[in-house]
């Protein structure tokens, strides 16, 4: 890429919205394409919420009225799904100005905790500001137990040269720390030479959806630094659909060339299940299960070019569950958990309420028991609406659909 | 093999080319009329006579009468499944080689029509590419779930039920089901699918179809959801200004149809004219008004002419601009083959190459008339 076009995070506030939204290669919203047919705001789960719409937005903006989006909460209660994009005809990309009209927003004026946690992982290294003796206090509690099940299981932190760097949602060690048993099997089934990293381990970047451009950037450099301390040559991005494209696209956006490469660990099953490294019994999984397509990782992770995990995540879902059904719409298609752009934190919990209506019809639709959410994220935005909703079913990640289906007793050696 | 000799051989028997050939013979030329299809008519032969109290000015009415002209003219022949495999052009004489096309023949109508079972030789001094275009098929867009939820039809399925007086199939018979929706522009102005073009006919198409819709049922309450509305021509502002009194036209057009709480109830999201809001409403059905698109088989004919299309597939008329001049020695166009046209502008462009393609051979006002010198022969 001609880095020439790449516009530094701390230069980018100096450029005006529209024509930064028009003219930066990076940035381009391809905003003057817009004939105002509505076709985004149709599409909007939000769409009849608020006095704002992704189209009005757009032509407030076009009119040199940007102010006005900038400082309407509606920014912040999108989600960033990006559905509107995926409907527009003419090829603009509300992401961009989104992402752009928060990062307008004055630090002390973003709503809810998304910046904060965005400083906190600027700062501390991750959005819990959790110390690092704490951070392998807490791997360690987890491999023990995980021992009970698999003797030979093993951990290995900060190996130099291992093949690939995991990456780990905060939320996992804060709040569901036994799911971290689960990601240990998976690499060890697979018989993968990976790595816990000790520090920059954190597999989000709420940075993106306060808008802080510069700390976004900040902490996109600082985990490649470490990634390429140890050697490794690929990320193994866990269960996470925002901080994955928040990565893969940060690199793009603030011209980062990382010495690895990034994989979403979905794409790492269906590749280690193609390879037979796993023994599964899909019979271990009888719920009727249906599969939430990610956001991230999947609309916008394909209209920007960069690897999606859809037809790997229904590869997996093939080879792990005996029951599984689509949603619809599904992939590209799909609709939000109710939890993306950050609206878990936004503190805009009726907004998300309110257009987890569209999701709640679609899930109830497929009469599944299980919601299988392969993003930590939209995990959270399902039990959210399961509890919100009274709905009986509930979410769970592909690694634990994935770790039950391991048949336990075929272990053999590390690669 | 046999072999022909006409004239003038208009590749397409829809309006574009029937009209040509019917004007052409008319004059006195001999014409051989090559269609892929089994019978005469093009696209337009499913499309539903429009009129309420008065006349709609439709024109499908014109697609019976000029297949009664070309059947009723001696100086006609009609090749029906009939495709181009081969051209040539050598001193101002072109030839061309046809085939019976593959799919076998499905029927054989009363019109004067000769299913081509065999392969063929003509020889002629003029070839119009009158091939028509193709309705944009709407399961491209998955969100508005054509083929995937039953309460969405287009304008050409609507049209082909009015055509057989059939609107059961479209609607049940059931006056609680009286909502409908149109959305116009799918498979227009699109860019991300490589067609920005406006289609020009589908927003007089879907208000003509209102109208013919609230004259079959008065109690259905029609939404029509649009960009901006394209409706150009004589008397059609007044026409729209009287639909307004019974349907409503709202701006900025649906993406997605979301299914509803039960079996003939579907949901769209539109902005309330009113207060700027987002609002979701549920219809009976949903009518996607399609564009047209190029004939996908178009570039084969490029090759074998040697003549250009533009950016989206559609031949172009060149430096001439639809004045009916040739696009390449003796190759002429007309109707929707070179970009969207209605009923009445591909017989206008028939026209125009009509009157080129006389004065080009030697006929018409400007030269003495000799009638049909060369009669096709078999």
């Amino acid at each position: 890429m001609d880095n020439s076009n790449v516009i530094r995070a701390d230069k980018i506030s100096e450029t005006p919205l529209r024509d930064l939204l028009i003219h930066e290669a990076q940035w381009t919203a391809d905003l003057d394409y817009c004939m105002s047919c509505g076709k985004c705001t149709s599409v909007c789960p939000l769409s009849g919420y608020t006095d704002m719409d992704p189209r009005k937005a757009i032509r407030l903006v076009i009119l040199g009225e940007e102010q006005a989006v900038i400082d309407n909460d509606w920014i912040f209660q999108c989600t960033g799904c990006d559905r509107c994009s995926l409907a527009c005809p003419m090829g603009v990309k509300m992401g961009s100005l989104i992402t752009r009209a928060r990062s307008l927003r004055p630090m002390d004026k973003k709503p809810g905790k998304a910046q904060l946690t965005c400083e906190l992982h600027r700062d501390k290294g991750n959005n819990m500001q959790i110390e690092t003796e704490e951070w392998l206090d807490t791997v360690d509690w987890m491999l023990e137990e995980a021992q009970e099940e698999v003797e030979d299981l093993e951990v290995p932190i900060d190996k130099q040269g291992a093949k690939y760097f995991a990456t780990i949602n905060s939320k996992l060690p804060q709040y569901h720390p036994d799911e971290l048993q689960d990601i240990y099997k998976v690499f060890h089934f697979a018989k993968a030479n990976w790595t816990m990293p000790s520090i920059w381990w954190e597999g989000t970047n709420y940075c993106m959806f306060s808008g802080d451009l510069a700390s976004w950037e900040n902490n996109l450099r600082k985990q490649v630094e470490r990634v390429e301390e140890l050697g490794c040559e690929v990320m193994a991005y866990t269960e996470c659909g925002h901080g994955y494209f928040a990565t893969v696209d940060g690199y793009r956006k603030f011209g980062i060339k990382p010495k690895f490469e990034v994989i979403h660990v979905v794409n790492l099953y269906a590749r280690w299940i193609a390879e037979g490294r796993f023994k599964l019994d899909k019979t271990k999984n009888k719920e009727i299960v249906t599969l939430h397509d990610p956001c991230n990782a999947a609309r916008k992770s394909v209209s920007n070019g960069y690897p999606d995990i859809m037809e790997d995540a229904r590869y997996v879902m093939d080879h792990c569950c005996e029951n599984w059904v689509e949603m619809w719409p599904n992939r590209e298609y799909n609709i939000c958990c109710s939890g993306g752009g950050g609206a878990l934190i936004s503190g805009f919990a009726k907004a998300r309420m309110y257009y987890g209506n569209v999701k709640v019809e679609q899930i109830d639709r497929t009469g599944a028991e299980l919601v299988c959410t392969p993003c930590v994220n939209c995990y959270d935005g399902i039990g959210d609406l399961a509890k919100d909703y009274e709905r009986p079913w509930k979410p769970i990640h592909l690694w634990k659909l994935l770790a039950n289906a391991i048949v336990l007793d075929d272990a053999d050696d590390e690669e | 093999m046999a072999e022909l000799k006409p004239n003038v051989v208009v590749i397409g028997g829809g309006i574009a080319g029937m009209e040509t050939a019917a004007s052409l013979a008319e004059m006195g030329l001999s014409v051989l009329i090559v269609e892929r299809e089994d019978k005469l008519g093009g696209q337009a032969a499913q499309w539903a006579c429009m009129a309420t109290d008065a006349c709609a000015k439709c024109s499908a009415c014109l697609i019976e009468d000029t297949i009664a002209r070309v059947s009723d003219n001696a100086n006609i022949q009609v090749l029906t499944h009939a495709e181009l495999v081969g051209v040539e052009r050598k001193d101002d004489v072109t030839t061309l080689q046809l085939q019976p096309s593959r799919g076998g023949v499905k029927e054989r109508s009363g019109h004067v029509q000769w299913p081509l079972t065999e392969d063929v030789v003509v020889k002629t001094q003029a070839v119009v590419l009158a091939t028509g275009f193709e309705p944009f098929d709407p399961k491209e867009h998955r969100l508005l779930s054509y083929g995937h939820l039953p309460e969405v039809v287009t304008t050409k399925d609507l049209d082909e039920c009015l055509h057989e007086d059939a609107l059961e199939k479209f609607l049940p018979e059931d006056d609680s089901l009286n909502r409908i929706a149109f959305v116009q522009c799918v498979g227009s102005r699109d860019r991300k699918l490589g067609r920005e073009y406006c289609s020009q006919f589908c927003c007089k198409t879907s208000i003509r179809l209102v109208n013919r819709l609230k004259h079959l049922k008065p109690n259905l309450d029609i939404t029509i959801y649009y960009i901006d509305l394209q409706i150009m021509g004589k008397e059609f502002r007044s026409f729209y200004q009287k639909t307004l009194k019974n349907v409503r036209f709202l701006q900025g057009v649906p993406a997605e149809v979301r299914p509803g709480s039960e079996v003939n109830h579907v949901k769209l999201v539109g902005t309330d004219p009113k207060t700027g809001l987002g609002m979701v409403e549920e219809y009976n059905r949903v009518v996607l008004a399609v564009g047209m698109m190029p004939d996908v088989r178009n570039a084969r004919l490029v090759e074998m002419f040697g003549i250009e299309t533009n950016e989206y597939g559609f031949f172009t008329p060149g430096e001439t601009n639809g004045d009916g001049q040739p696009v390449a020695p003796g190759v002429y166009l007309a109707g929707a083959c070179t970009g969207p046209a209605d009923i009445q502008v591909s017989r206008l462009q028939a026209m125009a190459a009509v009157k080129r393609i006389a004065l080009d051979l030697g006929y018409g006002a400007l030269s003495e008339a000799t009638g049909a010198s060369q009669q096709a022969e078999v």
